[in-house]
């Protein structure tokens, strides 16, 4: 029998929702997780056990009630510390703000609220989004659950920790330039960067305004379907913010995925300098799968991947430090080491630089467009190799290979990173699939297909 | 000033100082190497021989609202 704690959100969601299983015990089991693997991973920086367990207090006597909200109802879910919780505090893992209490909450968890979500604490970061894995800040860095030597992959590194080990039913993560799928491919979990505009960023401590985004990470992507549905809708106090009709997830991604149409971008990760063998090999056995089940796979070209790289470091760099700059100067010993050197290099970015890299955004963006046509998805990898070592960590990883997850930030396109299998070392590989914006449901629909048919989502990590 | 590829420990540090960075040699250090290397990348990014082809626009992000007002 499945422990409690490791039920996928949908599954609890169906046992809760016929009377089966109690929120206040299934909190309480995730509490008790907590308890006792917290200590090796620290992916919480605060567990708000009372208010937790007196929200599923409340939700299962509504549910006794006749009052059942939805498939969150009841569900126990961590909120990456960069998010606002009214009352609760919120330090985005950083001395800077380590008394900061907000009185409202950020949007997003604003509406997961609504929709019947309890909210078990808050989850360690990279400082600001930014600066990490870091162990001169005011609470440890987040381990990953597969290996403890091995970074659980950032910024949302204790949301990916959390949901692997069974800390949390799900998770709130954010994403500028791979920090939801950074951490769900390291942890072997689902983690969906949705379509720019679709979930507001209201409370939500920003990193680059022109790339933020808000999105969950999961067990599974039907977990993340739900959780998107409970965190999308229009918000007239996010300029980004867009109106457009949401879909029902859970519902769109249980359709067939025969008669879909891949491009994979494979000159991304292929070739000289590229991911590792068993990588590749792992994504031709996942293309394999789609193939099987109907999905036709054929190659599709972008511009380089180098040419995204560089355009969204210039856009990161410059806005991260314009965020920072007042902060910065004013109290540099307050940030840890990381933030500081990589926030300063913001300062050295000129303004034709921005201007050029804004400029040519909306080049690489069209010709992803273009990419696109005949095409419903596209499927590439979400990383080069396995999680890195904490001691390969480095203050300025900019310089090596392009980041695989930063196309989709610049072109605003939907991106879901799965796990695809597992290395020989144990540790988990994972891809991207990506969509045309505002077509999450497509997205997600590809990736639980996918992960119907394989074994991975069987399997958890030995902590 | 030399070139971001070649710039000296010297001119470095006036440039940091224009912009207000308060660093040690240490940090200096790191951060004129990591400037080097990000210039050398932002070179990547095509600069237009002539003028831009079109109008000079604020940026608009596919998912934002003025990119929608602008598909309408």
């Amino acid at each position: 029998m499945t422990a409690l704690h490791h039920l996928t959100l949908a599954a609890a969601a169906r046992a809760i929702a016929a009377r089966e299983l109690s929120p206040v015990a299934l909190t309480q089991a995730y509490l008790d997780r907590i308890s006792a693997a917290d200590d090796q991973l620290h992916a919480y920086v605060l567990v708000a056990k009372e208010e937790a367990l007196a929200a599923a207090g409340a939700a299962e006597a509504e549910i006794a009630a006749g009052k059942y909200r939805g498939p969150l109802h009841g569900i126990p879910l961590g909120v990456k510390d960069i998010y606002a919780t009214a009352g609760m505090r919120t330090t985005c893992h950083s001395r800077v703000l380590l008394d900061h209490v907000p009185s409202e909450d950020a949007q997003s968890v604003r509406r997961l609220k609504a929709a019947g979500a309890v909210v078990l604490g808050k989850h360690a970061t990279h400082e600001f989004a930014f600066g990490g894995p870091s162990h001169d800040l005011p609470f440890p860095a987040a381990r990953n659950p597969w290996s403890l030597e091995h970074t659980p992959g950032g910024s949302s590194s204790g949301a990916g920790a959390a949901v692997a080990a069974g800390l949390c039913a799900g998770a709130t993560g954010s994403d500028t330039g791979g920090s939801i799928r950074s951490p769900a491919g390291n942890c072997g979990v689902a983690g969906i960067k949705p379509t720019y505009g679709l979930v507001s960023r209201r409370g939500v401590f920003p990193l680059s305004h022109t790339l933020d985004t808000c999105g969950p990470l999961a067990w599974t992507s039907e977990d993340c379907a739900h959780l998107l549905q409970g965190m999308a809708g229009f918000d007239p106090a996010d300029p980004a913010s867009v109106e457009v009709p949401i879909p029902d997830y859970a519902s769109e991604i249980r359709r067939s995925a025969r008669g879909l149409r891949v491009g994979v971008v494979r000159h991304f990760y292929a070739g000289a300098n590229g991911a590792t063998a068993e990588t590749i090999a792992l994504i031709d056995q996942a293309l394999s799968v789609w193939r099987d089940l109907g999905v036709s796979v054929v190659d599709a070209a972008l511009p380089e991947l180098a040419d995204y790289h560089a355009v969204g470091r210039a856009i990161l760099l410059s806005e991260a430090y314009a965020v920072h700059k007042p902060h910065l100067h004013r109290a540099p010993e307050l940030y840890g080491q990381y933030s500081r050197e990589r926030l300063r290099l913001g300062a050295l970015v000129t303004a034709e630089e921005y201007y050029q890299a804004q400029r040519y955004r909306r080049v690489l963006a069209k010709r992803t467009i273009e990419a696109m046509d005949g095409l419903d998805l596209l499927v590439t990898a979400n990383s080069y190799g396995a999680a890195e070592r904490f001691a390969e960590a480095t203050i300025f990883p900019y310089f090596g290979k392009p980041y695989l997850s930063m196309p989709f930030n610049l072109t605003g396109q939907p991106a879901l990173a799965i796990c695809c299998g597992f290395g020989a070392d144990g540790l988990p590989r994972s891809l991207q699939i990506v969509g045309r914006a505002f077509d999450d449901a497509t997205v997600l629909r590809l990736g639980h297909a996918y992960e119907q048919a394989t074994p991975w989502r069987g399997k958890r990590p030995p902590i | 000033m030399s070139t971001p590829s070649e710039i000296s420990p010297e001119d470095f540090a006036v440039l940091c100082r224009r912009l207000e960075l308060v660093l040690t040699a240490e940090e200096g250090e790191r951060l004129r190497a990591a400037y080097v290397s990000m210039k050398e990348q932002l070179r990547r990014i095509p600069r237009p021989e002539t003028f831009f082809p079109e109008p000079a626009t604020v940026y608009a992000h596919p998912g934002s609202k003025l990119a929608a007002e602008r598909a309408r």
